[in-house]
């Protein structure tokens, strides 16, 4: 019997995968992931990388734990498959792939104000409004920011906003789902790279 | 799913945006998108500094040098980049109108310095400049100064320190001097002669002329004033030298040797250690009534003490716990701390003029380190590496250190050569500071009453 194989369906569980994706196949996919370049040198920890004190230097990356824990979660998630709802295409959520296209495109725009003292004084918090084409539609504006007179801050924020014009226009923005990202907030903090 | 699992997930990283639910915000009442931006570049900040206009070619060629000046420091400092000005498109002369800013955000500028130079009818030099904000299109900061022509160098000064605060929120550095010992002659006959320089290796000239042995020379946090240690037929004397009069001082003979002294923050105070019977202890004299006051009293080595910047407590070097570490006491002389425990022998602790580091010369394994901790002893992070590094001092903002370098000796036994090197607090931009001969020793001067 050759053809018995032949319509041996597939397995089910690819098939219960692929359902919900195909619902979104109607509007516009979600990019391609954007290639995560690192930054020419890695910035994750500043104040570690420059300590010139041998002994400390193998030190375990921090990171790596984190990431089969990111596959662990997606993993037990692979297995529930949401019944598709027509209802809600119309507002179909940026992905987490468009959304980290935004963030690395205003991380390689924004130059962190050196001299920084306290991290804390340096979080800013700033909405971005956009035209559909991913030019700013006004100045943006820092909300927020009750420590304005102390000078740290306000070179947080002024680097902040350097940032964000000197990455004007955004690119590859999703435009079926510009209602998402009319309007952005950003919350800059240099925390991670100041560190120590 | 991708909702779910996207949302799970970022919690799962601990990310702290929240994605917009659908379904839940039908239509166009969306939650605005939030992004955490947490990673940047470390970049110097690009900024075109064209020459200063000047209205004749005297002061054109006055306003070019003033350009030079603040490009070399913004450029020294390893938190700016100045761009070539060959590239630049609007001229100095047009730009006194108004910057056209798309001619400078072509360039990549993010600020831009422009400014005018003239000389009054009485004579004096007027310094007018401006800090613009490329991108925002905006003016950032505008002064004027009025000086005599003489000194435009530290109108330049002041400017970059303008520039520098108003760009990063930190006091600047650049109008400011360095004290060093200048040494050259062979190893076994030594001539050590105090020397100053503005901090970029301008306006360099000997204090003293070589004929007696000059060590530690240290500002006054408030005056314009050293305070160092010579040798006078080879009892080591405190002197005090005030550089604007040249005028110069014994502030005393101590019984033994003396070593290290430092001023008090207020100035009223000269710290210092002194050695009797083989063992070293910590003196504070008050410089107005020129009582001496014991600070430690034990069997030990005390030496090297500096005061905190605001005068309440000492860090000195103590091999009183069997080796070379750093501790901490009140001013008083109490409530004595270690603070090092890191592996190796510590030496010449600073206090920041901020406050919230201590620099120091660290040994070990056969190198010596320049490395900074916290006044607890936490965060010790080593900065620079060498054969020899020693003698760490801090800018006046607590973000740059200078110290002295020798390398070895080179083959034939001449020595290596001993020079002023400066090193950022973050590890980068170690650069050496040009000096005519052999160097150690540093100590920056406080900013001037100018720039504060």
């Amino acid at each position: 019997m050759p053809e018995k194989p032949k319509e041996k369906p597939k397995p089910p569980r690819k098939v219960a995968a692929a359902e919900p994706a195909k619902t979104f196949r109607t509007l516009p996919r979600p990019r391609a992931k954007p290639k995560r370049r690192r930054p020419k040198f890695s910035t994750d920890r500043i104040a570690a990388l420059l300590d010139k004190d041998q002994e400390k230097k193998p030190r375990p990356k921090r990171e790596q734990p984190k990431r089969r824990e990111t596959a662990k979660v997606r993993k037990s998630f692979k297995d529930i498959s949401i019944p598709p709802a027509p209802a809600r295409v119309r507002s179909v959520p940026m992905t987490m792939s468009e959304i980290d296209a935004i963030r690395y495109q205003i991380e390689q725009c924004w130059i962190i104000p050196a001299g920084a003292r306290d991290a804390e004084n340096l979080v800013v918090r700033i909405k971005v409004f956009l035209n559909s084409d991913g030019s700013l539609s006004k100045a943006p504006e820092i909300v927020g920011g009750n420590g304005a007179s102390d000078p740290f801050y306000r070179t947080a924020a002024e680097s902040a906003r350097r940032a964000i014009f000197k990455c004007s226009p955004l690119k590859n923005l999703p435009v079926a789902k510009y209602a998402h990202w009319r309007e952005i907030t950003l919350t800059f903090n240099p925390r991670d790279m100041l560190g120590g | 799913m991708w909702t779910t699992s996207l949302s799970r997930l970022s919690f799962a990283l601990g990310l702290a945006f929240a994605l917009a639910v659908p379904g839940l915000v039908p239509g166009t009442a969306l939650a605005a998108l939030e992004i955490d931006i947490t990673k940047g570049n470390v970049d110097p900040l690009p900024v075109a500094i064209p020459d200063f206009f000047g209205d004749d070619p005297a002061a054109e060629d006055q306003g070019k040098r003033m350009a030079g000046v603040i490009t070399a420091n913004l450029n020294r400092s390893g938190l700016f980049r100045a761009l070539n000005p060959k590239s630049f498109i609007q001229t100095p002369e047009s730009l006194q109108a108004r910057p056209r800013f798309a001619d400078w955000r072509v360039l990549n500028a993010q600020a831009l310095v422009s400014g005018k130079v003239g000389v009054e009818s009485d004579g004096r030099l007027r310094v007018e400049f401006r800090l613009w904000d490329v991108l925002a299109g905006e003016q950032m900061t505008g002064l004027v100064y009025f000086s005599t022509p003489g000194n435009w160098r530290r109108i330049a000064h002041v400017i970059s320190d303008t520039i520098y605060k108003r760009l990063t929120g930190e006091a600047g550095y650049f109008d400011t001097r360095v004290v060093y010992v200048a040494e050259s002659g062979p190893k076994d006959r030594r001539v050590k002669r105090l020397a100053i320089m503005d901090q970029d290796g301008d306006g360099h000239r000997f204090l003293t002329d070589g004929s007696y042995l000059v060590l530690t020379p240290r500002f006054s946090p408030s005056r314009q004033e050293i305070t160092y240690l010579s040798y006078y037929r080879n009892t080591p004397r405190v002197y005090l030298y005030n550089i604007d009069t040249g005028r110069q001082e014994v502030l005393g003979e101590f019984p033994g040797m003396t070593y290290a002294p430092r001023f008090s923050p207020d100035g009223n105070q000269v710290i210092m250690s002194m050695a009797r019977d083989g063992k070293s202890n910590i003196f504070a004299m008050d410089l107005r009534t020129r009582v001496i006051n014991q600070m430690t009293n034990g069997p030990a080595i005390d030496t090297s003490p500096c005061y905190s910047p605001d005068g309440s407590r000492v860090v000195f070097n103590s091999d009183r716990g069997g080796s070379q570490q750093l501790y901490v006491m009140s001013a008083g002389g109490a409530d004595v701390k270690r603070i090092s425990f890191g592996k190796g022998r510590y030496a010449t602790p600073v206090w920041s003029p901020r406050g919230d580091l201590i620099a120091f010369t660290k040994f070990r394994k056969g190198k010596f380190y320049i490395g900074v901790m916290r006044p607890d002893g936490s965060g010790e992070r080593l900065l620079s590496e060498s054969f020899l590094d020693e003698g760490p001092t801090w800018a006046p903002n607590g973000r740059v250190l200078m110290f002295f370098r020798q390398t070895p000796t080179r083959k034939g036994g001449r020595a290596g050569r001993t020079r002023l090197w400066s090193v950022d607090l973050t590890g980068y931009n170690e650069r050496e500071i040009v000096t005519p001969i052999d160097a150690s020793d540093p100590a920056w001067s406080p900013l001037s009453p100018l720039n504060r």
